[in-house]
């Protein structure tokens, strides 16, 4: 975890401090015993442009029944969302949302995992999909209010508050410059009216620590150089006032350091190319089972010319025949204009049709401008061969024996394990415009399973979706309109192929030409969705409009997705639904204060408006969301984020009529402060979190009620020695059911990073203690012996009752400045009152280089 | 006589008064005008105010009238502090910078007398002169490289315009050409030569380090043959 520290935004680190979370509701409902869930903290707030690291645990399954955790993201108002996979580390699984999708209007999100076993767990644990975690997202806190020529200009006139004129220039580093890591200077003269300066106000920022003491600083110019700093990003912030007191805007730009062979390599441009290798292996021990994994892996990137060329590479242990794909190869070559792209590839045309799925083949393009085309092939899923059960020699069909505990079983198919068809894509997008400004597509993805490929499923697919898509934009896409519409077709069983035009006659269906005769485009027979194409019900548009200006960044956007509507190259695309939403993100008081505003509003379930059943109605969703961000540049001040969210779904119905009749109101709200304050010489950074969600059902149905309550508190502290320390604690408590189902949690942690030989040396070691207690409560009608109780009464039992202790060491190792080794390893003590105990233990380690 | 003799010294204290309030001002004016922002070798600095000699090290400030020097296989980058005019001092050169500060910029001048170097100037409001022994050239918003000896100054334009001149006359030197300064004849100009441009190197640094050693040998056929062997000292 401390490895990524880095890379995250300081109110990111803030939130997510603490490790190990809760917000498991799998368990209150499963009763007995609790199976595995993910544990996982949702973040709330993140800083544009800036990845979002998060992280999660899979309790009570060792790690090899995994087969993957997943985070799936999308920008709020977008229809479908993508995912990338969590890297294990060490029964932690950590993976980061790029920092493309941190944007406004904000970030969706939810945590999936597959076990070996087929099951999946995910975060949140009920309603994932229409219900993710929201991220609110506001800009770098460290702008002011021209942010964008600021970072750009390296000589700046800049006025103080009683009208003094000063010019700053930024000798070195220059704005965004890499520069070696032993040659680093700061370095910033004064020009103008200097006489006017008050030196001793001068004060030198680098990355939030103060450095003015060891700078040297008169009238003309500010220098200081420092000791190797860390490879990365730095910030820079210089703060002047003039003899009366009245402040001048900071000046503030951001360098990096690279390691000297790095800046070499750029400036002789000798090596064309660059890239890292790594070879990883694993060791864990469950109880008294062990499993090893070994994983390789590698990039590369490079220029030759106008060309350029991209390549990865993962290959893993766990690559296994009986599941899709866990190696992963890509190569693509290109210019701006033309490219290739093989292996595992991610084309993204349409957000409707074909956004981010993997296709292992081969994907191209042409972009011209006035006219470009888009074109992918490959193969989406590949074959895995389903079980079938043992047919029972005493008895025929639908009698069989389950080929795993024996015992006779019925079925239809005879199938114990469907098997996954081999399943192919075919996607072309020509389109006239370069985007620029404007730009029309047209699109037409094919998806389509091969029956032949296994022998052990059921209802092969063949998928056909095609549709326009614009796009108008102005002003460096301050103003942007986009619309696209999709329709499918979709035969839901192929397996008996085409029905000819006889059979369609027979069944009262006119069709002018022979569907066997165009088999191969589309396979049409009774299994078609929809059966009626004219009714529209497979019919998928939406449209948005953005609008940047005036301290507003407005984005709106309305979707209606048909019923029947299906892209298999889009699983995730939610249907049946349609309305709109709209967000603002407002910027006050010189970007200091942010206001996030949204609203949504929409019908779910449209189909079952008219289908007759006076038990069912679509749902009236309806939700505002109102959030504060303060960033105030007085340092004494603490950053605040405060979050509301209500949100109610109604159909309408009555329980008198369907007892599932739904109506219930959700109120989410989170608070978030962190503070930086310097106690006994020492820079420290405090922070407290405050989430509560609360659900009501409207006709006071208290088994559908819950409640949830999170706080956390860290504090991490940076001495004067190479040493970062932070403590941590949180405490969750889940309660469901009106009472019936309770669970809490709370962990403590500590952990300490030490820095040694230049920073080429770091060292980890930390602690945590989780105790959680889950628990039931029923009302008892019988005694211990069976016997019915005069009076009824209300027992509460603990389903678990664990606590769970966990030390672990690692550190990084940097050499002959291209080498590096990682290593970690964790003891876990587990012990379940209710259930079992066992201890584990992890062990990693990794090599990697770059050249 | 007497009476004159004494008014002439009151007048003489009383200038000499003004003249060390004038050169306070002065010394004012001319504080930090430059910084070292890369050294590579030995390269030391002598400060006119204390007449004494330092070492160049990254960070450095430079006052006006303040010299560098650089010994063998030694570099200096120098950067002026108003407009980020760069020079890039190459081994065995020595060379002294001037500067006075104006409002919002300083009016500069390189002394050099024997070595060579880098220059990249700004575009600016005032030129950058630069003197040698064989005379002056003056750059806006242009690069070159200067290699000057006791006879000869050479200026190799690889940016925008320099115009040189001395007691005999003056020319204006553009992008890919070579000025040439003697003592005792008319500025000259010629095209670059592709010999000249091998022997500047680039502005990059530890390529002016990189040193060639050159051995001539007969192959089995008896024919004539170089063999070039590219080397970097260690520090």
């Amino acid at each position: 975890m401390l490895f990524k520290w880095k890379k995250l935004a300081p109110l990111g680190k803030q939130i997510i401090i603490g490790g190990i979370y809760c917000s498991l509701f799998t368990n209150l409902y499963s009763g007995a015993s609790s199976p595995a869930g993910i544990i996982h903290f949702p973040v709330k707030n993140a800083t544009e442009g800036q990845s979002i690291f998060l992280e999660a645990k899979i309790e009570e399954q060792p790690i090899r029944q995994v087969q993957y955790v997943r985070i799936y993201f999308r920008v709020k108002g977008q229809s479908d969302y993508k995912f990338v996979e969590m890297e294990d580390q060490l029964g932690n699984f950590t993976g980061e949302i790029p920092a493309a999708v941190a944007r406004a209007p904000g970030v969706e999100y939810f945590i999936l995992s597959l076990f070996e076993d087929r099951s999946m767990a995910t975060s949140p644990s009920s309603n994932p999909y229409y219900t993710p975690y929201e991220v609110s997202v506001t800009p770098e806190p460290y702008q002011e209010s021209e942010p964008t020529s600021e970072l750009k200009t390296t000589d700046r006139k800049i006025t103080s508050e009683s009208g003094v004129d000063l010019q700053a220039n930024i000798l070195s580093p220059e704005i965004d410059e890499r520069v070696s890591e032993d040659e680093v200077i700061i370095a910033v003269s004064f020009l103008g009216e200097t006489e006017n300066l008050d030196v001793k106000s001068i004060k030198l920022i680098i990355d939030g620590k103060k450095f003015t003491s060891a700078a040297e600083v008169t009238k003309n110019m500010i220098t200081y150089v420092p000791g190797k700093l860390l490879r990365g990003t730095h910030r820079v912030k210089i703060e002047l006032t003039d003899i009366k007191g009245k402040k001048f805007p900071d000046v503030m730009w951001r360098f990096y350091v690279a390691g000297s062979e790095e800046v070499q390599k750029k400036a002789e441009r000798k090596h064309p190319f660059s890239g890292k290798v790594y070879t990883e292996f694993r060791n864990e021990k469950f109880g008294d089972s062990t499993y090893t994994m070994t994983n390789f892996g590698g990039n590369i990137h490079g220029k030759y010319g106008p060309i350029r060329y991209n390549g990865r590479v993962f290959i893993t242990s766990r690559e296994n025949s009986t599941f899709q794909p866990r190696n992963r190869m890509f190569f693509e070559v290109g210019t701006s204009w033309i490219g290739l792209k093989f292996g595992d590839t991610h084309p993204t045309f349409n957000e409707l049709m074909l956004w981010g799925r993997r296709v292992r083949g081969i994907e191209a393009y042409i972009k011209l401008g006035f006219i470009n085309v888009e074109f992918v092939t490959g193969e989406t899923n590949r074959k895995t061969e389903g079980i079938a059960y043992i047919p029972d020699p005493s008895n025929p069909a639908p009698y069989y024996i389950d080929p795993v505990t024996g015992q006779q079983v019925t079925s239809t198919t005879g199938i114990y394990q469907y098997g996954t068809y081999k399943q192919t894509l075919m996607a072309i997008r020509p389109s006239f415009g370069s985007g620029k400004n404007f730009q029309f597509g047209l699109n037409l993805i094919k998806v389509k399973d091969d029956p032949k490929s296994i022998e052990h499923s059921t209802r092969p697919k063949d998928n056909i979706v095609f549709g326009p898509d614009i796009l108008l934009a102005f002003d460096n896409h301050r103003i942007e309109f986009k619309a696209s519409a999709a329709f499918s077709l979709l035969a839901d069983d192929i397996s008996t192929g085409s029905l000819n035009q006889e059979d369609f006659d027979s069944l009262d269906v006119d069709i002018p030409f022979n569907p066997a005769d165009y088999e191969d485009y589309l396979v049409l027979n009774t299994s078609l969705v929809p059966l009626d194409p004219t009714g529209l019900t497979s019919l998928a548009y939406q449209g948005s409009f953005k609008f940047n200006y005036f301290n507003n960044f407005i984005n709106v956007i309305y979707k209606s997705i048909g019923s029947e509507y299906h892209a298999l190259a889009n699983n995730f695309l939610r249907k049946d639904i349609k309305g709109f939403s709209a967000f603002d993100r407002i910027r006050l008081y010189r970007n200091q204060i942010y206001l996030n505003l949204g609203y949504e509003k929409y019908l779910e379930e449209l189909s079952t408006e008219d289908d007759g059943e006076d038990t069912t109605a679509p749902n009236d969703f309806a939700a505002i969301n109102v959030g504060v961000s303060l960033f105030l540049q007085k340092k004494y001040l603490p950053r605040l984020n405060v979050n509301w969210k209500s949100y109610d779904r109604n159909n309408g119905l009555d329980t008198l009529i369907t007892p599932s009749a739904l109506n219930y109101q959700n109120n989410d709200l989170s608070f978030q402060l962190g503070y930086d304050v310097q106690l006994m010489g020492l820079n420290n950074t405090f922070s407290i979190s405050h989430i509560t969600n609360d659900r009501i059902d409207g006709f006071k149905r208290t088994y559908s009620d819950f409640e949830n309550s999170i706080q956390m508190y860290s504090l991490q502290t940076h001495y004067q020695f190479p040493l970062t320390t932070v403590i941590s604690y949180a405490n969750n408590n889940n309660v469901a059911g009106g009472g019936s189902y309770g669970f809490k949690y709370n962990m403590f942690g500590v952990s300490g990073t030490y820095r040694l030989l230049n920073n080429n040396l770091t060292l980890t070691a930390g602690f945590t203690t989780t105790n959680a207690v889950g628990s039931n409560t029923t009302l008892q009608t019988l005694d211990d012996l069976g016997n019915p109780l005069t009076i009824p009464t209300m027992v509460t039992t603990n389903y678990t009752d664990y606590k769970r202790t966990a030390f672990n060491f690692g550190g990084n190792f940097r050499f002959l400045k291209k080498h590096s080794i990682l290593w970690d390893w964790s003891i876990i003590d587990f012990n379940d009152k209710m259930t079992k105990k066992y201890t584990n233990n992890y062990f990693r380690i990794r090599y990697q280089m770059m050249y | 006589m007497d009476k004159i003799n004494l008014v002439l010294r009151y007048v003489l204290i009383i200038l000499g008064l003004f003249l060390l309030m004038d050169s306070k001002v002065i010394a004012d004016n001319s504080k930090d005008v430059a910084i070292v922002l890369k050294s590579k070798g030995k390269v030391s600095i002598k400060k006119i105010a204390t007449n004494k000699w330092y070492t160049g090290r990254r960070g450095k400030r430079l006052d006006s009238g303040d010299i560098i020097k650089t010994a063998d296989n030694s570099l200096v980058a120098v950067m002026f502090t108003d407009d980020k005019s760069l020079i890039k001092v190459r081994d065995n050169s020595t060379v002294a910078i001037k500067g006075k500060r104006e409002k919002k910029s300083i009016a500069k001048r390189i002394f050099c007398s024997v070595g060579s170097f880098w220059l990249r100037a700004k575009k600016q409001k005032t030129k950058l002169f630069v003197e040698t022994p064989s005379g002056m050239a003056a750059i806006k918003g242009s690069a070159a490289y200067f290699t000057i000896t006791p006879e000869e100054t050479k200026v190799m334009v690889t940016d925008g315009i320099f115009q040189l001149w001395n007691k005999f006359g003056e020319i204006f030197v553009n992008l890919g050409e070579t000025g040439r300064l003697t003592r005792d004849g008319k500025p000259i100009k010629y095209k670059t030569t592709v010999e000249e441009v091998k022997a500047a190197g680039s502005e990059n640094d530890d390529e002016q380090l990189v040193k060639e050693l050159k051995l001539k040998f007969k192959d089995s056929q008896g024919e004539e043959k170089d063999l070039i062997i590219k080397y970097k000292e260690k520090k």
